[in-house]
């Protein structure tokens, strides 16, 4: 059974280092979302008056801030947002990416021509100052911020999609398919969308460490999550404010969002290595 | 419905072109036009195998797309089993999709790489109405037709050698119970051996299903050994046509000589014969010579080849040659 | 007529080359031993997978780096195993020319014909209008229609018989006693593959060049090839003159191929087939490499690795089975 696609993708990646521990990083982050509530000892906003701005120590490991909130708590909750960013921002980049770049390359022509304008021009501005400019039509919040953040990213996606499909749409086996009467449409999803999963899980993987930086960032900026909001980039912005009196408040958050980034990222390139040499 | 005895017509083209438009840059206006497939007439009888024999630009696979209805004739058009492949009703095309089947030349890229075997044989039945157990009944019994053995059907593309590969494009081909195969280059990335073993077993199907075949190949032994009868394409043109071992043994057409002439021997003793090499290269679509096209390398050439193109001249009434001075 | 005085060129003595796989080695050449001499064309013909090109890899010291390579490469009296990386790199080109298959990988596709083969004729302290003029000379020589204009042209603007014949203008234009042209046709046009083998006939007969020829196209080995080594599973399994080895085929695999080859109408029968397909080994096996394929194996095959017979002088195969009748 180990030479089907998938076994044989189990034992190579067992092999590989960075996949691993990138991995391994990953699964921390994704269980510490999930059971924060039995992780943390305190709830994130349970302000504890009595001990503001108490340094490291065995009750609160990562110390307290201005309102005396457990900031380990904060640190743990906050994963869940990181997660939330993640999950929610790669769907909307590849649902947009893949059928821009699907239909564009499928189909070439004027819808081609029309969507690789709009992908073209998405991607010369800068990506920052796009989603500053959408958050401050939608407002401020976490996700509107996320669908900023999508907007500006989608066309990565868009790209490397269309020249995937324009490179497929011309093999044997699609052409035998048009032959023997497969629609269009199911042309696309049965046949070319699947031949492009390990360049798309490759891609996200890559992708991912941008999105959430970014949104972090319009966090950090006070576009993002508002107050009291465990979000790490929103954390590290308030950490700021004490930066001289108690360096932790900023430290934390930011360690934190440095490891998943780090493990996004190890776990990006140990997937390129493994499933497409070519990309990238 | 009726459909043709055997030895009636089941391809039919007369004239029919396809050309292609290609704008050469954004701020010119002027268009190239290359024509792939250039007013060709061919008739194909049910029940034979014909072979299409043509080098690198001749329009020998663009013919084949077209009759498979991937693309759009641009004149005249084709008539697959008294079809308009241009004009079919939605019905019509469904027809011609269950009637007419293909099989391409590269083994891996002929089949989905993320589908077994199975699903790649399935998939045409299932669309085509049968239900999940019929359609594999069928891909069992298509597979016993081809010989292999049942196991493979669970096997992915990249877990199966070049000919298995192939095998397994054919067993998906007649899944439909197809009147007509279009086998473009079937065996030219194969072994010998491997190839050997593959015309076999297209002509042993050919035979039990009296099968209509148009074998397109680069590769004249190929075309000498399946084909009852043969075409010659160059540049878009057919420039010979007729019995194939007529052809082979008096070739009428100075492209079609030049041809056999190139055609390595079997036999190193062989070697020292007279030789007429075709000089140059194939031309390019995109430069077509006025005239004749093939005049710029036909030693045989005179000023009428310069200027007019030579029409399919009947040479017998089954046998005919685009040239002006056929040989003898 | 050929017995008389021929001078060795290349001496491969018990080559053998592995590539590392997971779980051992795959032997993808096997003790393999051949002599080509001085002004022949000596054609390794086989299968996909049955190590040929390897031959020509291991022979210009162009394999991936990670293979073992045991036995002996002697060109000229020179130890090819042994030359150090520069004294290779001499050795190529200049010694030695490559053919490929795929003419486009091949070349640089920013310089145009002309440049190209007028710096490999430079790299000899030939100055660089004088390389211009013997660049456009060698273009004729390969019969490049329109060899002034077709210097000035990039690759991408020549159609593939036009690069493989500026590939092997550069080839030629050092002049190397030892050609390896590895399916050099194999991607070619039939009108063109008889021109290029034609330009091989010709340094062969016009300055005693040696060629070593490897392809898979039994018509291009009867066209140019004065003797053949036929390869199986990384074994030379039979070697001899060229039309020896046509006639009277001594190894039944080599027979068996000889007959898959489409050479007449099915009206006059089927193809014979081989069933099954080149295997692969990993650690090289006991016994013959082509018994379970072979319809005439016996019980010894499975077991002890067949000794070479020799048919006549220079024709030897490698088999347990006594020829039987002809081909």
């Amino acid at each position: 059974m180990s030479d089907t696609p998938a076994g044989l993708f189990l034992s190579r990646s067992l092999k590989n280092v960075n996949f691993m521990i990138g991995f391994i990083i990953l699964l921390s982050i994704v269980l510490t979302a999930v059971f924060a509530p039995s992780i943390a000892p305190f709830n994130y906003d349970e302000p504890h008056k009595a001990d503001r701005f108490t340094a490291p120590n065995s009750t609160y490991w990562f110390g307290t801030d201005d309102f005396g909130r457990d900031q380990f708590s904060r640190v743990v909750y906050g994963a869940r947002i990181t997660l939330q960013v993640a999950i929610v921002g790669t769907l909307i980049q590849v649902l947009l990416g893949v059928t821009v770049g699907l239909l564009c390359g499928f189909y070439g022509g004027a819808i081609d021509r029309i969507l690789m304008y709009l992908t073209d021009v998405t991607w010369c501005v800068p990506g920052t100052v796009l989603a500053l400019a959408v958050v401050t039509v939608l407002g401020k919040s976490l996700m509107n911020s996320i669908i900023a953040i999508s907007l500006v990213n989608w066309a990565g996606y868009a790209r490397v999609v269309r020249a995937k499909t324009m490179s497929l749409k011309n093999m044997p086996f699609i052409e035998t398919a048009v032959a023997f009467g497969e629609r269009r449409p199911i042309i696309m999803l049965r046949y070319i969308l699947p031949n492009m999963v390990p360049a798309l899980i490759v891609l996200i993987s890559m992708n991912l460490p941008g999105t959430i930086l970014s949104t972090a960032t319009l966090s950090f900026l006070g576009l993002g999550s508002q107050p009291p909001s465990p979000d790490w980039g929103l954390a590290i912005s308030q950490g700021m404010t004490y930066v001289t009196r108690c360096v932790w408040l900023g430290v934390f958050p930011g360690l934190a969002l440095v490891y998943t980034v780090v493990g996004v990222n190890l776990l990006g390139e140990g997937l390129r290595d493994l499933l497409d040499p070519n990309i990238g | 419905m009726a459909t043709a005895a055997v030895g009636e017509p089941v391809i039919q083209m007369d004239g029919l072109s396809k050309h292609f438009r290609l704008s050469n840059n954004l701020f010119s206006s002027n268009k190239l036009i290359i024509r792939a497939v250039d007013s060709v007439s061919m008739t194909i009888n049910r029940g034979e195998i014909v072979g299409l024999v043509g080098e690198s630009g001749s329009g020998k696979t663009t013919l084949a797309r077209v009759i498979l209805g991937l693309t759009p004739p641009s004149e005249s058009t084709v008539y697959v089993d008294g079809i308009d492949v241009a004009k079919a009703s939605a019905n019509d095309r469904k027809r011609l999709h269950r009637e007419v089947a293909v099989v391409f030349q590269d083994p891996s890229g002929n089949l989905n790489p993320r589908q077994t075997a199975l699903g790649s044989i399935m998939r045409p039945l299932r669309l085509h109405g049968a239900s999940r157990a019929k359609a594999k009944e069928r891909a069992r019994e298509v597979m016993e037709s081809i010989r292999m053995d049942d196991r493979y059907l669970h096997s992915f593309p990249h877990q199966l050698s070049g000919g298995q590969c192939q095998r397994i494009a054919i067993a998906r081909a007649l899944a439909l119970n197809p009147k007509i195969m279009i086998l473009d280059e079937p065996t030219s990335a194969l072994d010998i051996s491997v190839q050997a073993q593959i015309l076999n077993l297209l002509l042993d199907i050919q035979e039990a299903l009296s099968l209509t075949y148009l074998v397109i190949t680069h590769d004249l032994n190929v075309i000498r050994y399946v084909s009852d009868r043969m075409a010659v394409m160059y540049l878009g043109r057919l420039m010979e046509f007729g019995p194939t071992d007529e052809i082979l043994r008096n070739p009428r057409h100075p492209y079609t000589q030049g041809l056999l002439a190139a055609l390595p021997v079997m036999n190193p003793k062989e070697r020292a014969r007279e030789k007429p090499l075709m000089t140059g290269d194939p031309g390019s679509l995109i430069e077509l010579p006025e005239g004749c096209r093939y005049h710029p390398r036909c030693p045989r050439a005179r000023d009428q080849c310069r200027r007019e193109t030579p029409p399919d001249a009947a040479i017998s009434p089954d046998h005919i040659a685009a040239c002006f001075y056929p040989a003898d | 007529m050929e017995s008389t005085a021929r001078e060795e060129l290349l001496r491969l003595d018990k080559l053998s080359v592995d590539y590392p796989v997971r779980g051992g080695w795959l032997s993808a050449v096997s003790e393999l031993s051949l002599t080509l001499f001085k002004g022949e064309i000596y054609a390794l013909v086989g299968e996909s997978g049955c190590g040929k090109s390897t031959v020509a890899y291991a022979v210009t010291r162009l394999l991936p780096g990670s293979e073992r390579v045991d036995g002996g490469i002697y060109f000229e009296g020179d130890d090819l195993t042994k030359l150090s990386a520069s004294k290779m790199e001499k050795v190529r080109g200049r010694r030695i020319g490559m053919i490929f298959q795929n003419p486009l990988d091949s070349l640089n596709p920013v310089y145009t014909a002309g440049r190209q083969i007028s710096e490999a004729i430079a790299l000899d302290g030939v100055s660089r209008l004088d390389a211009r003029d013997r660049a456009v000379r060698l273009l004729r020589d390969v019969r490049m229609p329109d060899a002034e204009k077709r210097s000035r042209s990039f690759p991408h603007e020549l159609s593939g018989g036009m690069r493989q014949r500026v590939m092997i203008a550069m080839m030629l234009s050092r002049e190397p006693d030892l050609l390896i042209a590895d399916e050099p046709t194999t991607a070619l046009d039939v009108s063109i593959e008889a021109q290029i083998l034609s330009i091989l006939l010709d340094q062969k007969e016009s300055r005693g060049a040696s060629v070593l020829l490897i392809t898979h196209n039994f018509g291009v080995v009867a066209e140019t090839a004065d003797r053949i080594g036929v390869m199986y599973a990384g074994e030379l399994v039979e070697e001899g003159g060229a039309e020896d080895v046509f006639d009277r085929p001594a190894h039944p695999y080599t027979r068996l191929l000889m007959r898959a080859l489409p050479r007449s109408s099915k009206k006059a029968g089927r193809l014979e087939t081989i069933e099954g397909a080149v295997p692969r080994f990993t650690d090289r096996p006991r016994g013959c490499r082509f018994r379970n394929r072979c319809p005439g194996a016996m019980d010894v095959c499975a077991v002890l690795a067949p000794e070479y017979k020799t048919v006549n002088d220079g024709h030897r195969y490698r088999c347990h089975l006594e020829r039987t009748g002809e081909a």
